[in-house]
């Protein structure tokens, strides 16, 4: 997925935004396809990377690595570890 | 925001999902992955063991492998795997030592140069702080640690994003055809790293040596399972400028250009007399600023905004502005003089250019 130039400035923005964005998503949602995810406003991802957990697509999604880690051991259950890490 | 996949939704109850969405405090050796990806996915015990990864890609695409059967294998096989494995009641006390990102010698001089605390740390920075602690321990960055994560093409196999452990093609004359690979193969495991999917078969890849090596493969043909091994020579990991273009990566390295801009469609491309099917750029920007801020400043004489450039030393095919910057860097040599082919005022001409470190 491409990136920034070296000025920083987004390549595309609107396409590659979208495109991260479905594909980040997307896995919560289950969709995973590009043309299935909606492009999310700026406000969309900010309000979504200011909670601790949030509910997606009917899965709660804790947002704390180390808590998410005990919380597996507690339950005995694997991790599920999706990084969205912006261009 | 759309109804959730069902089976995948069901396969996600199964888990304690997190979501990362920031490097601050990841430990980079525990989760390693492709830290150029702006999508990663590991399927990990509480202890640490990783299990599977996906959301790997090659040169080709972003998403060729992203697929939602590829996800849906790698958490059926992580399930089957941690049932089958007994977790000690020691393990959360033994969590392995963290390599954070704020441990790299160059974290602490960058931040203090940036003047304030980051909104976020993304995962590109990674490669970037790699650089930057080579270069602020006086070392010259071994370019041998570029070719990172390769595809299995890299070593003559492709598999299926659907399916991602059956091999749909074997190149002629590879190492896969020599350890006896056939399509139609399912790659169980490589290098010792059990595979699920696509980017599984990259990190055992990614953690061999690059030098000359051999690494153990496993697979199935009709039910019958056979082992074999990849016999890899010297610099196997080391491809095209093409096949790294794709990576933030590339601005760290030496050799840059200074300049850059944005590409310009085939129509305007025809009126300049150039393919309009080859890849053209007109210069709108300088890198005049920072730690490379002297290829700029040097490219400014020769180059000007608004010339339209088609080719360095002769070679014309570039398939995209990623793709000149990379070549530029992995092939031209500090102090030597590259010649750029561009147009200027409607004609084609060729300036010098003496590449900068």
């Amino acid at each position: 997925m491409a990136t920034k130039d070296e000025r920083g400035h987004r390549i595309g923005p609107a396409v590659r935004r979208a495109v991260w964005a479905a594909l980040a998503l997307g896995c919560a949602l289950g969709g995973l396809s590009v043309a299935g995810g909606r492009p999310l406003a700026d406000a969309d991802v900010d309000a979504q990377e200011q909670a601790p957990s949030e509910l997606i697509g009917g899965v709660r999604w804790l947002r704390d690595l180390s808590a998410a880690r005990r919380e597996a051991y507690d339950k005995g259950k694997p991790l599920l570890i999706v990084v969205r890490c912006p261009p | 925001m759309g109804s959730p996949d069902p089976e995948l939704a069901q396969l996600f109850q199964r888990f304690v999902p997190v979501r990362v969405t920031d490097l601050r405090g990841f430990d980079l050796d525990t989760f390693e992955f492709d830290f150029d990806l702006t999508l990663a996915v590991l399927t990990a015990g509480p202890g640490g063991r990783v299990y599977h990864r996906f959301g790997g890609r090659d040169h080709r695409s972003a998403d060729r492998y992203v697929t939602v059967p590829g996800l849906e294998a790698a958490l059926r096989s992580t399930l089957a795997r941690f049932e089958a494995e007994v977790i000690d009641a020691g393990d959360m006390d033994r969590f392995p030592p963290v390599r954070r990102i704020e441990d790299f010698p160059s974290y602490g001089p960058w931040l203090e140069a940036r003047g304030e605390e980051p909104t976020c740390i993304h995962c590109h920075q990674v490669g970037e702080h790699e650089i930057r602690t080579a270069n602020l321990v006086g070392e010259s960055f071994d370019l041998d640690r570029i070719w990172r994560w390769p595809a299995p093409t890299r070593v003559g196999f492709d598999v299926d994003p659907d399916d991602q452990t059956r091999v749909v093609r074997v190149d002629e004359g590879s190492a896969a055809a020599a350890a006896g690979l056939r399509a139609g193969d399912r790659v169980a495991s490589l290098g010792g790293v059990q595979a699920a999917t696509f980017t599984d078969l990259q990190f055992a890849l990614h953690r061999a040596v690059p030098g000359a090596t051999r690494l153990p493969l496993t697979y199935e043909r009709v039910g019958e399972t056979a082992e074999t091994e990849l016999v890899l020579e010297e610099g196997w990991k080391r491809g095209d400028p093409l096949t790294f273009a794709w990576r933030p990566l590339k601005w760290g390295l030496p050799h840059g250009p200074g300049f850059g801009g944005r590409d310009i469609g085939p129509d305007r491309k025809a009126e300049l007399g150039l393919d309009p099917d080859a890849h053209a750029f007109a210069v709108d920007y300088f890198v005049t600023w920072g730690a490379f801020g002297h290829r700029g400043r040097a490219a400014e004489g020769p180059i000007r905004r608004g010339d339209v450039v088609y080719a360095v030393d002769g070679k014309d095919d570039f398939q995209s502005q990623d793709h000149f910057h990379a070549w530029f860097r992995l092939t031209r040599e500090e102090g030597a003089t590259a010649r750029i082919g561009l147009v200027r005022g409607g004609e084609k001409r060729v300036v010098e250019l003496v590449v900068q470190r």
